[in-house]
């Protein structure tokens, strides 16, 4: 028994010591350092080794303001693109990756065709430095930022049609997606609500509801904006000067329709 | 006809031996004088071209000789007159726990000013004295066990190559508050609070100011007749965040904008203070002939001197005071500049503080003038001529991305991005430099 006791303790010990050294969990960040320049665009492709599983891309308080390619994984392979009005400079915060690999696994995370600009109006190409290192990730419980959609136009797109174009920013764990609904009058149902990306082509009976716009972050906060169109806003009004009319005319045939007793005496 | 003897042939020798030598000295120079100092018939030889394995020097000869030498371990700045350049730095104050964070932009030298590091000065009284601690080139510090409800000023000096101070940054204040947020950067987040931001500093008398806020216009003000704006963003949450400020001048020309990155912590309003943004800046021709003056204009503070440079083989400065309304304007002799390829920018300064530089105007010095139409719209990245460059043109550029491009929107890409009939990141990176949100 005591024999059995001791052997088993040991397997125990073994299994755990075992379980340390298997992936687990983990948190990475994607870093960047410019050094002293001044970047306002960057690209690359993160390779990640064929034992990594990838669960996650968080883009939470990036130094990317616009991603004109999400990081995605395909095939272990990241891709991303963006830029920075404005410029960002050092070290900074690229994406944030979640999944499972041992700190040994981070050396052999290799970039590829990585490509960073300069902020000087002609996109002057400079060297700069790119590391995955270890990071923590905590509770992000705060809703996207605020934001302001645009509808426009373009002859060069979607056929000169009206567009919707919006950008959330999240300093947590980043924008997951955006969700629209188009209504008349009442707020949106769960049903009414679909996945959408920027630029959103509209169609012309979409001008005339107004638009709810929904930003989702990576753990599940939600921002909702409102946009009316103008067109939406014309009807509206006209609605409501149509209904004011209604409402006056009605007043009016039932103050006909009613009649007052008569005060004049009655005859003999 | 009298006949060339030998010793006239040898008299005539020897008068063209003197002729040459004496032209030997004759050499053209100007002087050049300021209030403290002259440099009296300067003479610069043709120098050639020197290279080793670590420098190349081209040798100049002109007024003004400019010869700058690069390598990974050399610099040379040699010639006559030069201004070395330098913009102040802006400072942001977070107040915590018994301690302020300080950060503050980076200062950017030019023709021979390099930055090696900065000073932060910490005083309990506005114009000090201070207690200084001598940093790296680093861009943020934090000046701890303060006491908490205590008033305090701080100044940033930036030091040169010698250890000399060459601008000092606008006094900022702050008070610690015991149990204020305080601590910041890395990657990871929690919760996010009631965080807000006040920008101030200088744009151009009654001028609208526009605050970006991760490239989206997130509020516009208008400066005071003391050209002093101040703006308040609140509902932020922790994190890194950008922001930008740019003028519009009575014409409606923009400004370049003025960048500061920050790290906002949770419940703490941070201040970012001494922001100058730089001079609007027009000509009236895109093309000059030769001899003929360019008018450069633009606007700046009211109390400024704008600093005008003209860039060609040598670069030429000129100072100049605006009017009350923080107008100014020179007529530049282009008969000093080589035909070709020219731009021009300015800077402005008030005491200590100086500007960042304005957008660069390209012009041509030829044999026509051509009148410049540059309008009020950003001169690339505006795709769809609304005069912004924002998330719809993003938008757009991000539809042809990787994509074949149709012929009507090669010609707008030829026009407003860099002309190589594709969209790529150069685009993308031509369009965040004229970036209005």
């Amino acid at each position: 028994m005591n024999t059995h006791t001791k052997i088993l303790k040991v397997l125990i010990v073994i299994l755990l010591l075992g379980f340390c050294h298997e992936v687990s969990a983990s948190t990475a960040v994607v870093q960047v350092d410019t050094a002293a320049n001044q970047v306002n665009a960057l690209e690359g492709t993160l390779l990640v080794p064929n034992n990594v599983k990838i669960d996650k891309i968080l883009t939470g308080n990036s130094a990317i303001s616009f991603w004109v390619e999400l990081p995605k994984n395909l095939n272990n392979k990241i891709s991303f693109s963006g830029i920075t009005p404005g410029a960002f400079v050092g070290k900074r915060n690229i994406f944030i990756l979640e999944g499972s690999w041992t700190e040994k696994d981070l050396s052999n995370f290799k970039f590829n065709n990585v490509h960073a600009l300069l902020n000087d109006g002609k996109g002057t190409e400079v060297k700069v430095s790119m590391k995955v290192i270890t990071s923590e990730l905590q509770d992000d419980t705060t809703i996207p930022e605020a934001f302001i959609p645009v509808v426009s136009t373009s002859t060069e797109i979607f056929n000169g049609n009206p567009f919707l174009v919006f950008a959330a920013q999240d300093k947590g764990t980043g924008v997951s997606h955006y969700e629209l609904a188009f209504t008349y009058l009442f707020p949106p149902s769960e049903k009414d609500w679909r996945v959408v990306e920027s630029p959103f082509l509209l169609t012309n009976s979409d001008l005339h509801k107004k638009i709810y716009i929904k930003a989702v972050d990576n753990a599940g906060n939600e921002r909702i904006v409102i946009f009316k169109p103008d067109a939406y806003t014309l009807w509206f009004r006209i609605g409501i000067l149509l209904a004011m009319l209604i409402l006056v005319s009605i007043i009016a045939v039932l103050r006909k329709l009613w009649v007052k007793p008569s005060s004049q005496p009655s005859s003999y | 006809m009298k006949r060339l003897t030998r010793a006239n042939f040898r008299k005539f020798g020897i008068f063209i031996l003197c002729l040459t030598l004496l032209s030997c000295h004759l050499v053209l120079a100007q002087d050049f004088s300021s209030n403290n100092f002259t440099v009296t018939s300067p003479v610069i030889f043709p120098g050639g071209y020197s290279t080793s394995s670590n420098y190349s020097l081209t040798g100049v000869m002109s007024q003004l000789g400019i010869g700058t030498s690069t390598s990974a371990v050399n610099n040379l700045f040699a010639g006559f007159l030069y201004f070395p350049l330098i913009s102040t730095p802006a400072v942001s104050t977070t107040a915590g726990d018994s301690q302020v964070i300080l950060n503050w932009t980076a200062a950017n030298g030019s023709n021979g000013f390099i930055v090696s590091g900065y000073t932060v000065g910490r005083g309990t009284s506005s114009g000090g004295p201070y207690t200084f601690t001598t940093l790296g080139n680093v861009l943020t510090n934090t000046q701890t066990g303060l006491t908490n409800s205590t008033l305090y000023f701080f100044i940033v000096r930036v030091r040169d190559g010698l250890g000399n101070f060459i601008a000092t940054s606008t006094e900022v204040s702050a008070s610690p508050v015991q149990g204020s947020g305080g601590g910041g950067g890395g990657g990871g987040y929690s919760g996010g609070g009631n965080s807000g931001v006040i920008l101030s500093g200088r744009a151009y008398p009654l001028s609208r100011v526009s605050i970006l806020k991760d490239g989206q216009l997130a509020l516009t003000t208008i400066a005071g007749p003391d050209s002093k704006f101040k703006g308040t963003l609140s509902g932020l949450s922790r994190g890194d965040y950008n922001f930008s400020v740019y003028g519009t001048d009575k014409n409606n020309i923009r400004s370049s904008p003025f960048t500061f990155p920050v790290y906002i912590t949770d419940n703490v309003t941070t201040e970012i203070s001494g922001i100058f943004i730089a001079p609007t800046i027009s000509v009236d021709k895109s093309e000059v002939k030769k001899g003929d003056n360019i008018t450069i204009f633009g606007q700046t503070a009211h109390d400024a001197q704008a600093l005008i440079n003209v860039n060609s083989n040598q670069e030429y400065f000129v100072n100049v005071g605006p009017d009350k309304d923080g107008v100014y304007l020179i007529n530049f002799d282009t008969s000093k500049l080589d035909m070709g390829d020219h731009s021009t920018r300015s800077k402005a300064q008030v005491a200590n503080e100086i500007s960042t530089f304005s957008y660069e105007i390209p012009f041509i010095v030829g044999n026509k003038n051509v009148e410049f139409t540059q309008g009020v719209c950003p001169q690339r990245g505006d795709l769809n001529g609304d005069c912004r460059v924002n998330l719809v043109d993003f938008s757009i550029a991000a539809f042809w991305y990787k994509k074949p491009l149709s012929a009507s929107f090669k010609a707008i890409e030829n026009a407003k991005l860099n002309g190589d009939s594709k969209i790529d990141l150069t685009d993308f990176s031509i369009m965040a430099y004229y970036w209005t949100g």
